[in-house]
């Protein structure tokens, strides 16, 4: 071999080395503070009672989001009762069987949490191959196992919370169109759709009740049918804008991002820092993503979830079944400051944001939620009130026929 | 026999600088690489769950790898198994939606392998007819394959109930694992009883060995009456077999799912796997066999080093990766 | 400028010995003769002179000091060129560009002054070039010249022909050595290197005659043919067979009127021919008159474009270049042998190795092919021996036509003459042999009809008893 080639070898290996270095040093130390938060206690204390076992899907830890609180929901928990805490990700969908057998097989696991409905068909194998072992199995449906919590989030709560505000917003700024972009038109996404919308109504209604004004909104909504086309989310929220619709919410995952980039875009193309146009984050605290144009996050507090659920295993009150969790159970909520600061922080440790910009987020999303008159909050608060009291009772389609009804009722149109 | 001895030397050596990398890697990023390694190597062997977890992974890298094996003795670079998969996979789903008795089983499999072989067909053609490279040819297909399966998935063969994934093979038509309680089914055996067929295809059929003509010198094929052009059909139309086959099995021999997941992620990437796997097998189908277990193992090891050291599976690609780089550096050398 | 070289091995990566330790010396204004048969070593020893190979071991001096060229343009800034067999001139860029244009440098705009100087030194050597046409254009004589200025305007003071008379018609063969008068005359020194004796006994002033990479010999005029050839090939003994009977009436080839096109080039233009049976007809030429173009549309290699071929009672074929064209050298002597008649060692699809080992075992018996044995891949093979697994296997074949391409090229003399003693008993034997060589000799040793093709055309065609050596030459070169 000629001393070229030794070259080039050596500088591959040079790079490939390097570059896993570098790609492990943002990565792990979210996964190193696993020893930090959970063994590090076993050593110093008394040995753990035993281990909760969180299994991901294929997106996995680092996604900032689902995967992310899930963790940070179960090394509270882990931290709180004593136990150790062992994460599993999967390399592909073939691994969720093996990875939950490894758990159950392991006669350590406290409580194994499968994050993601597309665990569905692999808790339901596991857990009748190992009746004694505990599973959790956030967003999935598995209501007929006496060892297995699905933990759900009423979602169409919060949708209708984010709603109220996207449209008290809205007529704050003299603008009477709202939108909401979908990813693929799956049961789970109705939720949100017919929250939005419902909340949007009650805002007229509220409006009607204070300034004795009648206000029409026009709600437009829009499926991509996709989960991971930022550029379909994108397209999609200039479709939108470009009607007058000024807050769109997303419920589109990583399409979703492309609609915080049309209205960031165009935003500043109208010369401005700040919305108007707004758009509403979903599932995690998005409002660091653009901001100033994100009006604020629809959080699943999956950290709740997967938390709940453990600390049913260990107190001994864990049963099978459905536990649902809304805004009462403090499963839903809109984003705050506090979730914002916490949400950075994983943010910087995964790379994402930079350690210096952080705190000018802060600032400007201060900056941002001040310029919204205190009327709005608190009306969005009375609302979250009227529903944890049952006052308001928000619609939660189930069926096809059930959506369609909804949509006439609700008035929502779609996009042209 | 020298020649057999180099390429387990080679083999061995790219092994070993992957491993000798990895654990450097490991160490930088602050996590103990022997404890990594023993949990990755040797608890997969400790516990027959877990081994015959590792087998049913080697099993579909095993097929989409004889695809690339069969493709290089033709002097082909067939990168095509990955699309080929889908179609198989498809063609299941296909026949899942059909019929919702036993019968589906067969129709699995004769769809599974009709749609990977008509898939193959093209970018085959496409080499005789008009000289585009195989390489170009299949990258296309697998991206054609890529949407158009998931558009398929997304509508028609939809799940109504599990909007994640399609309609599930009839319960009649699944090949339930041979061992209760693990993921051992007929598609384990049946993948290594198709490599020994592969074998004794390339070394002792007429058409094996004018494949393997024609890869080496066309020129001397042609002379002496072998047709290259119909030996890169066989050699395409093979390897669709066997990536076809994966793909069907994915579907009716995987549990708990039988079914193919919307985003596809039950066969995604398992033809690139099988590239790896026929690299690290020298092309040679037993060598195939041997190195999808051993890829089998690390996926299965993976998640033990995950549990017991705390370990990101990540390495794992890390260490793949790198293998790979070796590999081509020495295929690169040869030529 | 006198140049030394001083011990020169050469151990190439396959592990052949190409050089044992070979030293020499080139005076100024002398000829020296590189004299060896394919194989020697002669084309590496010039290549390690030119800076194209390194050698393992040895050293090269210029007027006394040591030089270490490490590639072609290294040599050439010490005044050594070399003019390759297979010439080495860019396609796609004019005969003037390619003197402008030097290895690893760019091409810059082809000046006035360059212009002028090129053409002064193509005046003093007597060339007429036309300097703006693309090389390939060119016939290939031309090309040879091109190249010969390119060194000079480079600064060559050493010049290194290469076999250089294997694409020369005979005219053309004449001109070439005016040449090489004419720069001895400007006090250059010229190394020539062949293997052709008369090309030798003509122009040399010293013969060096290399011999398995070792020096042989060495000679100075006047020359002795016979001591010549002994020191080129060792001892020399031949069984001759001959030429039994006449040629039968039955046609084993029919070709009528054939055209080949090469992109939109016809390179065979209406050829006609007949082989019949116990008939070796021989088609000379100078390489790339159109012959490879015939013999692989015979053989069904490349498409006619207009014709008829018609082949009765099957073919085998020897190709030209038996590593590119006959044998798969990565594989086994076993696998190679079967190659085209699988089918006999297959039930139901299936090849019986055994079989094909015990067929493989006869033909390295019958035919003298040394060989670690029938598993042993045929790269491991020597040139010679290779070349006899080809036609020990087209031989084998029962076919009542052969297509012999240069079958000789490149053997050792005892090779060869095996070789041509087989062709002549297969033909013995009833067999027709369509032989294509650019070796006069052999066609005049063992052909019984002898044609000439020259541009794509056969311009004379009859038996060799009528076909004089002046008359064929003539033919050869288009007069």
């Amino acid at each position: 071999m000629n001393s070229k080639l030794w070259l080039a070898i050596a500088v591959v290996v040079i790079i490939a080395v390097i570059g896993a270095f570098l790609a492990f040093q943002q990565q792990p130390p979210a996964q190193t503070t696993t020893p930090k938060t959970a063994t590090v206690p076993i050593t110093q204390t008394t040995k753990p009672k035993g281990n909760i076992y969180v299994i991901y899907d294929i997106g996995g830890r680092g996604d900032l989001s689902f995967n992310d609180m899930a963790y940070l929901g179960a090394s509270r928990a882990a931290k709180d009762f004593g136990l150790g805490l062992k994460e599993v990700q999967s390399k592909t969908q073939d691994d969720y069987v093996p990875n939950l057998r490894a758990a159950a097989k392991s006669g350590d696991a406290v409580i194994a949490v499968a994050v993601g409905f597309l665990m569905t068909d692999a808790v339901k194998q596991v857990s009748q191959e190992f009746p004694n072992v505990k599973f959790a199995i956030i967003d999935g449906y598995i209501p007929d196992r006496p060892n297995v919590m699905s933990v759900l989030f009423r979602e169409n709560e919060g949708s209708a919370l984010v709603g109220a505000l996207a449209a008290l917003t809205a007529y704050y700024y003299n603008c009477t169109k709202v939108g909401i972009v979908l990813g693929m038109e799956i049961p789970v996404l109705w939720k949100f759709e017919i929250g939005y919308a419902y909340g949007v109504r009650w805002a007229e209604r509220f409006i009607k009740q204070k300034f004795g004004k009648d206000v029409k909104f026009d709600i437009l909504y829009v499926y991509t049918g996709s989960f991971n086309d930022p550029a379909k989310g994108k397209q999609a929220a200039e479709v939108m804008l470009a009607q007058g619709v000024c807050v769109i919410y997303q419920a589109a995952g990583a399409t979703g991002l492309g609609v915080f980039e049309a209205v960031a875009e165009a935003g500043k193309k109208a010369g401005r820092t700040m919305g108007p146009p707004f758009a509403i984050g979903v599932d995690a605290d998005q409002d660091y993503i653009k901001p100033g144009f994100i009006l604020a996050s629809m959080m699943k507090r999956v950290d709740v979830g997967v938390y709940t659920a453990a600390k049913m295993a260990v107190e001994g009150s864990f049963k099978g079944g459905v536990l649902e969790l809304g805004i009462k159970e403090g499963g839903i909520s809109v984003s705050t400051l506090d979730d914002l600061s916490q949400f950075l922080e994983i943010g910087i440790r995964a790379g994402a944001v930079k350690e210096s910009d952080a705190q000018n987020i802060i600032n400007t999303v201060k900056e941002m939620r001040s310029k919204i008159p205190t009327w709005i909050w608190e009306a969005v608060d009375k609302f979250k009130q009227d529903i944890v009291s049952g006052a308001e009772k928000v619609p939660l389609p189930t069926t096809q026929d059930q959506v369609v009804q909804l949509r006439k009722e609700l008035g929502l149109g779609t996009v042209g | 026999m020298r020649r057999l001895a180099l390429s387990l030397l080679n083999t061995g050596l790219a092994l070993f600088l992957a491993f000798v990398l990895g654990a450097i890697a490991m160490w930088i990023s602050g996590y103990d690489p022997l404890l990594s390694y023993k949990s990755m190597l040797l608890t997969p062997l400790s516990d027959l769950t877990y081994l015959f977890s590792a087998l049913a992974f080697s099993a579909p890298i095993l097929l989409t790898g004889l695809t690339f094996a069969v493709g290089l003795k033709a002097g082909l670079f067939n990168i095509g198994a990955e699309g080929q998969t889908y179609m198989g996979a498809l063609g299941a789903v296909a026949a899942a939606y059909l019929t919702r008795d036993v019968s589906a089983l067969p129709l699995a499999a004769f769809l599974g392998v009709a749609f990977a072989v008509a898939w193959s067909a093209i970018p085959a053609l496409l080499k005789i007819w008009r000289g585009v490279n195989e390489v170009v040819g299949t990258i296309m297909m697998n991206w054609v394959a890529y949407w158009l399966v998931i558009m398929a998935v997304s509508t028609i063969f939809a799940n109504p109930s599990q909007p994640e994934e399609s309609v599930k093979m009839p319960e009649a038509a699944r090949l339930t694992p041979l061992v209760a309680g693990t993921d051992l089914t007929l598609a384990v055996p049946l993948a290594y009883l198709t490599a020994v067929l592969i074998y004794v295809f390339l070394r002792y059929s007429v058409w094996g060995y004018r494949i393997s003509i024609s890869g080496q010198n066309p020129t001397v094929a042609k002379a002496y009456g072998i047709r290259p052009e119909q030996a890169v059909l066989v050699a395409f139309g093979i390897g669709a077999l066997t990536a076809g086959l994966a793909g069907v099995l994915q579907v009716v021999a995987r549990p708990p799912s039988y079914s193919l997941a919307r985003n596809l992620a039950n066969v995604y990437g398992l033809g690139f796997d099988g590239i790896t796997a026929a690299m690290l097998g020298r092309g040679h189908p037993i060598g195939v066999l041997l190195a999808s277990v051993f890829l089998g193992i690390l996926q299965e090891g993976a998640r033990h080093m995950q549990i017991e050291v705390g370990t990101p599976f990540e390495f794992i690609r890390v260490i793949q990766g790198l293998l790979i780089l070796f590999l081509a550096l020495q295929m690169l050398r040869k030529i | 400028m006198k140049v030394s070289l001083r011990e020169i091995r050469k151990v190439f990566s396959d592990g052949t010995h190409a050089l044992r330790g070979v030293s020499l010396d080139v005076f100024p204004g002398e000829v020296l003769a590189l004299l060896g048969e394919n194989g020697a070593g002669k084309t590496t020893l010039m290549k390690i002179l030119s800076g194209i190979y390194r050698p393992t071991s040895g050293e090269i001096y210029v007027d006394g000091r040591r030089v270490k060229p490490k590639n072609a343009r290294d040599a050439l800034k010490l005044g050594i060129a070399m003019v390759h067999q297979h010439l080495s001139l860019i396609p796609g860029l004019t005969a003037l560009e390619n003197v402008a244009v030097l290895e690893g440098a760019s091409l810059s705009p082809v000046s006035t002054e360059l212009r002028r100087r090129v053409e002064k030194i193509a005046e003093e050597l007597g060339f007429e070039i036309e300097w703006d046409r693309d090389v390939e254009e060119l016939p290939l004589g031309m090309r040879q010249r091109v190249e010969i200025v390119k060194a000079l305007y480079w600064g060559a003071q050493l010049l290194i022909l290469d076999e250089p008379t294997t694409v020369l018609s005979p005219p053309e063969v004449k001109s070439l050595f005016q040449v090489v008068k004419r720069l001895k005359e400007q006090g250059r020194s010229v190394v020539y290197i062949t293997h052709k004796i008369p090309e030798v006994m003509e122009i040399a002033d010293r013969v060096v005659v290399l011999r398995r990479g070792l020096k042989s010999a060495e000679f100075s005029p006047p020359y002795d043919a016979k001591r010549l050839v002994e020191a080129m090939v060792g001892e020399v003994k031949t069984e001759a067979v001959e030429r039994l009977g006449k040629p039968g009436e039955r046609p084993v080839l029919e070709v009528k009127d054939l055209w080949v096109y090469d992109g939109d080039r016809a390179v065979v233009q209406g050829v006609d021919l007949v082989v019949r049976e116990r008939e070796i007809l021989a088609i000379v030429g100078v390489e790339g008159n159109g012959q490879e173009h015939l013999v692989e549309t015979i053989v069904g290699v490349r498409k006619r474009s207009r014709g008829m071929i018609k082949i009765y009672g099957g073919y085998a074929y020897i190709p030209d270049d038996r590593q590119k064209k006959a044998l798969v050298l990565e594989m086994s002597l076993v696998e190679n042998a079967i190659i085209g008649k699988e089918n006999e060692f297959a039930k139901r699809g299936l090849i019986s190795w055994q079989q094909a080992e015990r067929f493989t075992a006869k033909l390295i018996e019958e035919f003298g092919i040394v060989a670690p044995g029938p598993w042993s891949s045929a790269r491991q093979l020597s040139g010679g021996n290779q070349q006899k697994l080809v036609v020990g296997r087209e031989l084998s074949r029962g076919a009542k036509l052969i297509v012999a391409h240069q079958p000789t090229r490149g053997l050792d003399v005892a090779t060869t003459e095996y070789v041509q003693t087989l062709l002549i008993k297969t033909r013995n034997a009833g067999v027709g042999v369509l032989l294509v060589t650019s070796d006069l000799d052999e066609a005049y040793k063992i052909a019984d009809t002898i044609a000439v093709m020259y541009r794509g055309k056969i311009v004379a065609y009859g038996p060799v008893e009528e076909m004089g050596i002046e008359l064929v030459g003539k033919k050869m070169a288009g007069l």
